[in-house]
């Protein structure tokens, strides 16, 4: 059976040791230092941004702002923890201010708990995505059409859910270095990544299902 | 096999005994396996999707860092002993060159004249002509007439003191208590 854990390919290493001895010298004021650890998690900081605010531009101005967050804050950096787990924890905490920030722009509540009613969706667990995904999902998750759908279908869900989502599946982390990220159990965890497969799951099927033809022509 | 072990087994959360346990079940049920691929599928599906979006952006995203670098705030200045170690590193080679041709002049200048000569030669004794020796208490004294670069001028007069080496048995007597 094929190993569980498989993956990722944005995370490119971890080496906590070099991380460290970075972040030192950033704390000294080292720039050049602190773009290394730029160019290390740009692209991991990237992926969750764009997993929550779902726009480029906005994805890449959350991205800058938490960079410039976590020098400011550097000397808050504990260094018993991951970097990328402290550097997610502020993406994310940019990314949902800037979500609440467009809310009110555009006088809508911004209600996390929307992010439950998701929760009571029927489950569409066991399923399998439809015929024309079942190929290669991950080549066929790069066509046009598909790819609308699979925004259409990750559009559907609540941030919270996105972002299990993108830090599971793209990168990997384990379910306690989610939890550190999100501030939350590893309870609390487990539930939204198994809410956010199933109702992504279940978006994907109800909006590839009828049109596979259609989509596949 | 329950939904949320087969959730952990995927995800790599159970240890190696669990993890054993599962394969074993799964293999047994057809249905958990049903559940494990429409999982595999997905995670596939969203990791394309994600991937393809940061490969797009990653021209936008290299550029990020020059806005990135001029907010940054400025590094705070050093004191002035670490700017001068600052510029004494910089300029290193620069410094021990210049101390090098200082020393080297110096020697040479000490070679060429000997400390005698530089003691104790009156200025511009080989130009000026010199009028008259005199014997003064403790030294000697010399008067020259050093001629002005206009000749209409009147040359000038030098009355030139060289103290005079004092015997042992003077300088015993001036240190002698009264």
């Amino acid at each position: 059976m094929n190993n569980p854990r498989e993956r990722p390919s944005i995370r490119q290493h971890d080496d906590d040791d070099a991380d460290a001895a970075l972040i030192d010298r950033c704390k000294a004021g080292d720039r050049d230092a602190f773009r290394l650890v730029f160019e290390r998690y740009q692209r991991r900081a990237y992926a969750l941004a764009f997993g929550i605010v779902r726009n480029r531009d906005a994805a890449l101005d959350v991205v800058q702002e938490a960079f410039l967050k976590a020098f400011r804050n550097l000397s808050g950096f504990a260094g018993n923890a991951s970097i990328y787990t402290w550097l997610y924890r502020i993406v994310m905490n940019v990314a949902i201010d800037y979500k609440r920030k467009q809310a009110r722009e555009q006088k809508v509540d911004y209600d996390d708990a929307l992010a439950h009613l998701e929760e009571e969706a029927p489950a569409g667990s066991g399923e399998l995505l439809p015929q024309l995904l079942r190929g290669d999902p991950a080549k066929e998750a790069t066509r046009r059409e598909i790819r609308e759908k699979i925004d259409e279908a990750l559009a559907k869900l609540s941030d919270n859910h996105r972002a299990v989502l993108v830090m599971r599946e793209i990168d990997g982390l384990s379910y306690e270095e989610m939890a550190k990220v999100m501030k939350c159990s590893k309870g609390t965890i487990m539930s939204r990544l198994f809410h956010a497969r199933r109702n992504m799951q279940k978006h994907l099927i109800d909006m590839l299902g009828p049109d596979a033809d259609e989509v596949e022509s | 096999m329950k939904d949320e072990d087969l959730l952990r087994y995927l995800d790599g959360e159970l240890s190696p005994r669990e993890a054993r346990e599962a394969e074993a079940a799964i293999e047994a049920s057809p249905d958990a396996r049903r559940k494990l691929d429409a999982m595999r599928q997905l995670r596939d599906v969203v990791a394309a999707r994600i991937e393809a979006e940061v490969a797009d952006a990653e021209a936008e995203l290299e550029g990020s860092w020059r806005k990135i670098a001029a907010a940054l705030p400025e590094p705070p200045r050093a004191g002035v002993w670490a700017r001068l170690r600052e510029w004494f590193d910089a300029y290193r080679g620069h410094v021990l060159t210049g101390a090098l041709a200082a020393s080297a002049g110096v020697v040479l200048t000490l070679v060429l004249h000997p400390s005698g000569r530089m003691a104790g030669a009156p200025p511009e004794a080989a130009e000026a002509a010199v009028v008259e020796s005199l014997e003064v208490p403790e030294g000697s004294g010399t008067i020259l007439q050093v001629p002005s670069d206009d000749k209409n001028a009147p040359a000038t007069t030098v009355i030139w003191l060289t103290p005079g080496e004092k015997d042992e048995q003077a300088e015993k007597a001036e240190d002698a208590p009264i």
